[in-house]
């Protein structure tokens, strides 16, 4: 893979812009995923986008005060491989206030919007000096004036894998060396252990990841590495993401250790809340709970969970609908049931028909292995005696 | 449960009204119009009615008041007493224990124990089975088919509110919720259409990346088509050029091989214009101006000959006409005699014609008178002619004369030319003028050649053909010098040209300008699609984002689906596991309330389980009877057994108190007597509340309570208390 490494020199042309008595700044960014999809949203998705360039604007605004000595951006800018025309120009336009300024900015593309036979985003940044998209296979670009090295790798036709990782700590030729990739940050204990032995190998200063839409800590003893996530929030998942200011200090070390910063630009956020709603007498004391937590930049998925009482219906449509004014996007998931304790101490008399259709749910319940069929007992058995009690939902 | 005390105020017709109730068989006793029905209904609803349901409780206002009242109903629990009061005015409950500590404020609560001591699910299926209305009787009793629609209502333990209600609306749900399943018009399917449009916008983009491969195939053939073309044009240029240079070198050899023809040529003409120059020069100018004038002069002598010739000649024919007029004028003067002759003659006959006209008037004066004068005009033309020929004989004559004498002056003036030109030869030294006119035309001659060289050469070159020659001789070496020199620069291979010609170049330069137009055409519509997909570009984020939010609501909707699919099923099963595990119980009560009702008569009751059909055994005929073929009164029996046997069975023998309004008014005497057996032995156990307007029910009741008409003057209120035993208990 060396093999294949280029090399690029760069000339710092304002040395102002570096910070005195400290080493380079790099303005870290990922995931920003301003032409993504937002599922999760629904009708709202199209002004979330809107909110995403809002945010985007901002994380700009934040990256020039003060000014970095060079700007990554590790993946997923675009988040789709084919940026409508207006979209490539508003994200020329902000990329355009680093590089008008002298400050390089690198981009590695990431899977949403991978390079296309070495085109990145249909060729969106092509006219724009000093803007590298790396290639497909690494390539480090040099700065002398900054005495740094990036290393970086773009997503392609395949995947950009860790072993990517080792071929960074090759190409030092000046005291900082920085990679820039995006990568599949997996979910399991064990493949974390494996990813954090590759960084560990990979021997560079500063590790700019992408790939975690929330902001991630991967460093090691020896390499300080980090997703920075997405400044504004772009899948239903808690956490907050951010771009990060990553300052090397200058000592004597021959590599120093970075002092990592967020820039908090983020507006919205995924939420999730947990009722439980035997623990509510009415279904508008329900709703009175929800509300007081209701936030237009919040989008909320909200569970029933636990336990309910056994003729205590929630209509979860007629509560979405009530109750979604107040909040981006809401979801409300009930899953809660009825006790087995409840429903063995149900007192309706055993010939009436509600205390029949008790000990039916009773008897499905216990056939039921599967928590779904469970639920959906419950659900049935909570729905039926409440109708039986000649209630009806509005 | 046992109702203690029942305390109305402002309700319908009752201003403040109280009464004690216990267990057993308590009367309630008044004519019509005393609030029997009324009371029973404010037993009802002091028990279960929400009294903060807003204009539903209006109607419950006292005649005549502004204000809602209050009911409040004590009663027996177990080992306690508890009292119920509801405030409509303020919709306010309390549920409180007699002597505190239990103090109980909602209304689901309240509901909660009160379904909990009377053994019931819902507050629907105790009206259903306990509170015996006036019409549920004489409803059977009209239509006894509905005996077994009344039955199943009633064992569905929740009456018209229950079960049948809830399976109602269980169905109800199901369009909607299908609607959103697949194949119903809604959320799936359009979810289905817009995968379809997504999976159209996938292919678009997948064929705008084999668009934008084939746009860089074609950038990429362009720039090589273009390439070739420039080098194919450059070449067919240099080409042109050096065959323009060898055509030019060729051209000035030939234009040198000419020019130097040239000048030998007018070498040659410029010696023989010298040579004429030099035989020119021996006539001098005034041999020139004698010969001229002898030339003159012999140009005078021949005219003067020529006009002398002319002259003779005209001479001859005027001489021959004048002896031909001289002929004519002989003969003419000889008749004119003839003519006098003629004229006497005429005369002599006009006058002796006159004569005898005027004297004898006879016709010979008139022919002599005509004869006369034709001979006149006769003589008068001989003589006129005669005249004429004079004439033109005289005229001629001087003609002639004239002639003549012209003759002689052009004799005179020929000599005189004759002598001039003899005079002129001698002057210019020779004898024979055609000797002069020899030299002359050699002077000529020379003359002529000498114009018809300087012509030529004029044609050469100008006015100085030798020096233009030369000059021209020396641009065309110098030219062709310098052509050489350009070719001698070239490359070697440039200066052949290719085996196909220039022609060939430019042919080939043709036809990769065609394929060049071609590529650029192909390039235009390839940017054209890719721009209209990013112009597009927005819609697949979109898209994404309705499907997700459709296909949401579809798994919603399929799972409410589910829920309520399951819980019609299991309300079915549990409606009828409700009714058939109690059908033995059921039927062996209701045989034994039977039995009571009918002195023994009866004793069997059989219910099908299927279609709830009720059979009484009769045993005078040995068989099943079915309760539709009973009489009126024996299928009014049947009902009230068999609705006391239900309260027993679902409620588990909790004994409900239970409330009649006038349920025997229509069956004679005997029947009547027999079900009031029937309520006594049931309120052995129970509380039974029989509302009627018979005081023959007064001997059998444990507590009688009356109620009195309205006044006719006062507000309608019934008194403030019956004619009860116990009527004026402790206050509530």
């Amino acid at each position: 893979m060396s093999g294949r490494m280029t090399l690029e020199t760069m000339a710092i042309t304002e040395p102002a812009e570096i910070q005195p008595g400290g080493g380079p700044a790099i303005y870290h960014l990922a995931d920003v995923r301003l032409g993504g999809a937002f599922p999760f949203l629904g009708d709202a998705g199209s002004a979330h986008r809107l909110q995403v360039r809002d945010t985007f604007v901002r994380a700009v605004d934040q990256g020039l005060d003060p000014p970095p000595a060079l700007v990554l951006i590790t993946g997923n800018l675009f988040g789709t491989p084919f940026p409508p025309r207006d979209l490539a120009e508003f994200a020329c336009s902000q990329i355009e206030r680093f590089s008008k300024r002298g400050i390089p900015v690198l981009i590695a593309a990431g899977p949403l919007d991978a390079c296309y036979e070495k085109v990145y985003a249909q060729g969106a940044f092509s006219d724009l000096d000093r803007v590298i998209v790396f290639p497909e296979t690494p390539r480090a670009v040099e700065m002398r004036d900054l005495d740094l090295t990036v290393v970086g790798v773009s997503w392609g036709a395949a995947p950009v894998h860790a072993e990517a990782l080792a071929a960074i700590s090759v190409h030092r030729r000046q005291r900082y060396l920085v990679g820039a990739l995006h990568m599949e940050i997996p979910e399991s204990e064990e493949g974390l252990r494996a990813l954090r032995r590759q960084i560990a190998a990979s021997g560079a200063g500063y590790l700019a990841l992408g790939g975690s839409p929330v902001r991630r800590d991967l460093s090691t003893e020896a390499v300080t590495a980090w997703c920075p996530g997405a400044p504004e929030m772009v899948v239903p998942e808690e956490g907050e993401g951010s771009p990060l200011l990553v300052r090397f200090e200058e000592g004597t070390a021959v590599q120093p250790v970075p002092v990592v910063q967020p820039v908090p630009v983020t507006k919205r956020r995924f939420v999730r809340y947990v009722f439980e709603p035997a623990a509510f007498n009415s279904t508008e004391e329900l709703v009175e709970a929800i509300q007081a937590l209701a936030d237009p930049n919040h989008a909320a998925i909200i569970h029933l969970r636990g336990t309910s009482r056994i003729n205590q219906f929630i209509d979860v449509d007629d509560l979405r609908n009530r109750l979604a004014g107040g909040f981006l996007s809401l979801e409300i998931v009930d899953d809660s049931l009825p006790s087995p304790a409840d429903l063995e101490a149900a007192t309706y008399p055993d010939l009436s028909v509600a205390g029949r259709f008790v000990g039916v749910a009773r008897a499905e319940m216990a056939r039921a292995s599967d928590p779904e069929v469970k639920r959906r007992v419950g659900a049935a058995l909570r729905l039926g005696l409440w109708l039986l009690e000649g209630r009806r939902p509005s | 449960m046992t109702i203690t005390r029942i305390r109305l105020r402002r309700f319908k017709r009752f201003t403040d009204w109280q009464a004690d109730f216990g267990p057993g068989l308590t009367v309630v006793r008044g004519p019509n119009e005393a609030g029997k029905t009324t009371l029973m209904e404010a037993i009802f609803e002091g028990l279960f009615g929400n009294p903060a349901r807003g204009e539903a409780v209006a109607r419950l206002r006292s005649w005549g008041e502004s204000r809602l009242g209050e009911i409040t109903v004590g009663m027996r629990v177990g080992g306690g007493c508890y009292l119920l009061r509801k405030d409509l005015e303020a919709g306010t409950i309390l549920l409180q224990r007699e002597g505190g500590g239990d103090r109980v404020e909602s209304l689901r609560e309240v509901q909660r124990r009160l379904l909990e001591w009377i053994g019931l699910a819902t507050e629907g299926a105790y009206r259903a089975t306990a509170f015996v209305a006036q019409g549920d009787i004489a409803r059977v009793g009209e239509d006894r088919r509905l005996l077994s629609t009344h039955l199943s209502r009633i064992l569905s333990g929740a009456g018209s509110e229950g079960v049948q209600g809830a399976l109602r609306w269980l169905a109800e749900q199901r369009p909607r919720l299908v609607a959103d399943l697949p194949g119903g018009g809604g959320a799936s399917d359009r979810a289905s259409e817009l995968l379809e449009r997504q999976a159209a916008l996938r292919q678009r983009e997948e064929r705008a990346q084999l668009h934008r491969l084939e746009l860089r195939e074609v950038a990429q053939k362009l720039e090589g088509v273009e390439r070739e073309a420039a080098e194919r044009a450059e070449l067919a240029r240099v080409a042109r050029w050096v065959t323009d240079l060898h055509r030019r070198e060729q051209a000035l050899i030939e234009e040198e091989a000419a020019t130097s023809e040239h000048l030998k040529r007018a070498e040659g003409l410029l010696n023989r214009l010298a040579e004429i120059e030099a035989g020119l020069a021996e006539f001098s100018s005034q041999q020139e101006a004698l010969i001229a004038e002898l030339f003159q002069a012999r140009r005078q002598y021949l005219l003067a000959e020529s006009g002398l010739s002319d002259a003779r000649e005209q001479a001859v024919r005027e001489e021959r006409l004048l002896e031909h007029l001289a002929t004519r004028h002989h003969n003419t003067a000889r008749v004119s005699a003839m003519g006098w002759t003629l004229a006497g003659s005429s005369g002599i006959l006009i006058t002796g014609g006159a004569l005898i006209a005027a004297l004898l008037q006879h016709w010979i004066g008139g022919v002599l008178l005509a004869s006369g004068a034709g001979i006149a005009i006769a003589a008068l033309r001989y003589r006129g002619r005669t005249t004429e020929a004079g004439a033109v004989y005289r005229a001629q004559e001087q003609r002639v004369l004239e002639l003549r004498r012209r003759l002689e002056m052009l004799q005179r003036q020929l000599a005189q030319a004759g002598e001039l030109v003899a005079d002129r030869l001698r002057a210019v030294g020779s004898t024979e003028i055609e000797e002069v006119e020899r030299r002359f035309s050699s002077y000529m001659d020379l003359l002529r050649e000498r114009e018809e060289i300087r012509a030529s050469l004029r044609q050469i070159r100008g006015s100085d053909p030798r020096a233009a020659l030369e000059g021209r001789l020396r641009e065309i070496a110098e030219e062709l010098s310098s052509v050489r020199a350009t070719i001698g620069t070239l490359p070697r291979g440039a200066r052949r040209l290719p085996a196909g010609g220039v022609e060939q170049l430019e042919r080939e330069g043709r036809e990769a300008a065609g394929v060049l137009e071609d590529l650029r055409v192909r390039r235009a519509r390839l940017e054209g699609v890719l721009e209209e997909l990013r112009h597009h570009g927005g819609e697949g984020p979109r898209l994404t984002e309705e499907v997700a939010g459709l296909q949401a609501r579809a798994a919603r909707a399929a799972q409410s689906a589910e829920v309520i699919a399951l819980t019609a099923r299991m309300l079915e099963e549990a409606r009828s596991q409700s009714v058939y595990p109690a059908r033995e119980l059921l039927e062996r009560r209701a045989g034994q309330y039977l039995s009571t009702a009918t002195g023994g008569a009866y004793n069997r009751v059989a219910i099908d389980e299927r279609t709830l059909r009720t059979q009484v055994w009769a045993p005078s005929a040995g068989d099943w009877k079915e309760a539709g073929d009973l009489s009126q009164g024996m299928s009014d029996q049947l009902y009230l057994c068999l609705r006391l046997a239900l309260l027993d069975v679902i409620t588990e023998d909790r004994r409900p108190p239970v409330f009649l309004d006038e349920p025997f008014a229509h069956l004679d005497a005997e029947r009547r007597r027999a079900m009031l057996t029937l309520l006594v032995a049931a309120a052995k156990d129970r509380q039974v509340v029989l509302f009627t307007c018979s005081p023959e029910c007064d001997a059998i009741a444990d507590r009688v309570i009356v109620l009195e008409p309205p006044q006719a003057s006062g507000s309608g209120t019934p008194p403030v208390a019956g004619a009860s035993p116990s009527g004026t208990g402790a206050s509530l």
